[in-house]
């Protein structure tokens, strides 16, 4: 399985991800949907390492241009860019770029190493879980995501429910009845799901850049001083760490990824310090927190997503797709249909992992400067091959109309900050959901008691019920501190 | 357009984290209204499609789950019950009390020009794929998208325009043997 062309494919996937990474505006979620479709027409153990590459290379390339010029390249390192380009307009942008590869790496080790153990055992108790527990687990799921993708619950809930709603389109999972189909034959098979992802990520990125116009970016010149030094690495071992585990456990749970946990790690290393007052102009611990944060989540999101095939992110949800496109369902009886491919994986992850020293230091001499390609050369030549994915998926022209109607959507969904995440989540797990709710209901005789009779079940009620709680007491709060005056900037 | 609000809110730990809001969004009762009325209109569309898109179903099907109208029912039914918990907010709205405004978004308008021509562009395009080709219409998209984008440089516009789609086919057709759309001139 692990073969010399994985480990090429791996590698440049992690180049191409850090490529697309540190170019400002494009996403980490818009490579991977971008370039999943190349994959589906090459083998499995070729296509997979290659996305995982441009997953974890995209995480990090994001921290170039937050650093040289103060434009995060992901909004995963929105907080890097805060001591990050301090440090750099200081004259020491080597010093931040190998602080953020240092704490890069250290994380991804270290997720990758709880994503390898936790795994499997935990894929051996899921597989114990019937139909009324995946019901639980899917809403939990779809309740964080609605819950924390934006600052509102309620337009979080909107967005999640029309992704439901968006997956009854297509053939009944039980009785083959059609369903809101129209008439139209290619909706018999539902919506196709990375045409959609790639309008909707990618499309509408480039309306919404489209909008912003030509920009003038502070670009840092010289050739950066000096760079990391082993004592200060060591000093920075103790937060880096502690950044990892936060990213770790917040890339685990569903719906919080590498966003939300730069800024978790960046808030805690600034509340833990010893000298607070370094922070934003220039700390190495608010770099190396930011990185470590955000970098650790790419493993440990890969826990919800293959242990129970429940995406904990936008960029899992298209991963997702990619190993579904694979004839390769995630879930506990993966890690026994194909462990062999899955610890594979595993050994991609470490791979890449050591391989991203060589080229993150190859990035930090010479890729710093791709920042500069301006976004009239960018934008039209990733349009062009967004229609040729979407085209190639099922060589059909109905896909490009789904991927139009995505880009539209989702456009319409960021001028009115209506997250997306929850409708694409919802679509990808709606169909579980819709299975083990019927089969559910069907052993319980039509009553609920199934969902609270039963040991997990009940644990996942009440975790549900607890999550529902915080996410209301949250809006709650939310609400409150808005109707108290705020200070506005706009840029 | 950028909009930061209170930065610190990151800091202060996972219950008041929100995400950053979202460049160029709008805001307040507007958008909870219009909202509002296109989860009132999906859900109820639903409904009543119910009948007409899934064999003579109706509202009833939600009692019977074997039904394959039961769980679009349900969508449906949550779809109504989040259409009004947003009209509830639009009736009874939170006041948001700005004490600063600060902007220096000087070409509102025409951002929103460019974002719109590129919005007809793509479309274009798309339509065009299939009328021409992916080849030459992926070299007038380049060409005419780079240009509304502010690029100005010809050689660099043409060089893309040749390399771009010259690089797509042979990735696709050559490389991975998938068919790319083709019209009457390639």
């Amino acid at each position: 399985m692990f073969t010399v062309i994985t480990i090429v494919a791996a590698g440049t996937g992690l180049l191409a991800g850090i490529f697309v990474g540190a170019l400002p505006g494009l996403t980490a979620t818009m490579a991977v949907a971008v370039l999943a479709p190349f994959t589906f027409f090459i083998d499995v153990t070729i296509g997979i390492p290659f996305l995982l590459g441009v997953y974890k290379g995209a995480i990090y390339g994001g921290s170039i241009p937050a650093i040289t010029i103060n434009t995060p390249g992901t909004a995963a390192s929105a907080a890097t860019a805060i001591d990050g380009h301090a440090l750099a307009r200081r004259g020491r942008i080597r010093l931040a770029l190998e602080t953020s590869l240092f704490a890069s790496v250290l994380a991804d080790l270290l997720s990758t190493i709880v994503l390898i153990m936790v795994a499997a055992p935990l894929a051996s108790i899921a597989i114990r879980f019937g139909p009324p527990e995946f019901v639980l687990l899917y809403l939990f799921a779809l309740t964080m995501i609605a819950g924390v993708s934006g600052d509102d619950f309620v337009k979080g809930l909107f967005s999640a429910v029309a992704g439901l709603l968006l997956a009854v389109i297509g053939l009944d999972p039980m009785s083959g009845y059609q369903r809101f189909t129209f008439g139209v034959t290619e909706l018999m098979g539902g919506i196709s799901l990375v045409p959609l992802l790639i309008g909707m990520f990618a499309l509408s990125e480039i309306l919404i850049q489209a909008e912003k116009g030509r920009r003038t970016q502070e670009t840092v010149a010289g050739h950066g001083g000096k760079g990391l030094s082993w004592r200060q690495a060591r000093a920075l071992i103790p937060v880096s760490l502690r950044s990892s585990v936060v990213g770790t456990g917040l890339g685990a749970l569903p719906g919080l990824g590498a966003e939300i946990a730069c800024w978790i790690s960046y808030g805690l290393a600034k509340r833990r310090s010893k000298r607070p007052q370094r922070f934003g102009k220039g700390s190495l611990a608010g770099i190396s927190a930011a990185e470590a944060g955000n970098n650790a989540v790419v493993p440990a999101a890969l826990i919800p997503m293959m242990v129970f095939g429940i995406p904990g992110d936008t960029i899992t949800a298209v991963l997702l797709g990619a190993f579904m496109a694979h004839d390769l369902m995630p879930g506990p009886l993966l890690f026994e249909r194909s462990p062999v491919l899955i610890y594979s994986f595993f050994a991609v992850l470490i791979l890449t992992n050591i391989l991203l020293i060589a080229f993150g230091l190859f990035a930090i001499r010479h890729m710093r400067h791709i920042t500069r390609i301006p976004p009239g050369l960018l934008y039209p030549a990733v349009t062009v091959l967004c229609f040729a994915g979407a085209f190639s998926v099922n060589n059909s022209s109905f896909d490009v109309v789904i991927m139009l109607a995505g880009g539209l959507i989702g456009y319409g969904m960021r001028k009115i900050d209506l997250p997306i995440p929850p409708l694409v989540i919802a679509l990808l797990l709606a169909s579980g959901l819709e299975n083990a709710l019927r089969q559910s209901l069907m052993l319980s005789g039509g009553t609920l008691d199934i969902f609270y009779t039963r040991p997990i079940a009940l644990t996942l009620m009440l975790l549900l019920g607890a999550s529902v709680s915080m996410l209301i007491w949250r809006q709650w709060n939310l609400r409150k501190s808005r109707s108290r005056p705020t200070k506005r900037v706009i840029q | 357009m950028t909009q930061l609000i209170d930065r610190t809110r990151y800091w202060q730990g996972f219950p008041k984290m929100p995400v950053p809001k979202q460049e160029g969004a709008l805001d307040g009762r507007v958008v909870d209204l219009v909202l509002a009325i296109l989860a009132f209109v999906l859900g109820g569309g639903v409904l009543l499609l119910l009948p007409t898109q899934i064999d003579g179903e109706s509202i009833r099907a939600i009692t019977s789950i074997r039904s394959p109208a039961f769980f679009p029912t349900l969508g449906a039914l949550l779809m109504c019950l989040v259409a009004l918990l947003l009209a509830m907010r639009v009736i009874k709205p939170v006041s948001v009390k700005t004490v600063e405004h600060e902007t220096n978004d000087d070409d509102g308008a025409g951002n929103l020009m460019r974002s719109g021509s590129i919005g007809i562009l793509i479309l274009v395009y798309g339509l065009l794929l299939f009328v021409i080709g992916m080849i030459p219409a992926s070299v007038l998209f380049i060409v005419c998208s780079a240009r509304v984008f502010g690029y100005t440089n010809f050689w660099g516009i043409g060089a893309l325009a040749v390399v771009i789609p010259t690089l797509v086919h042979f990735l696709f057709e050559g490389l991975l043997n998938v068919l790319l759309p083709t019209g009457w001139v390639f």
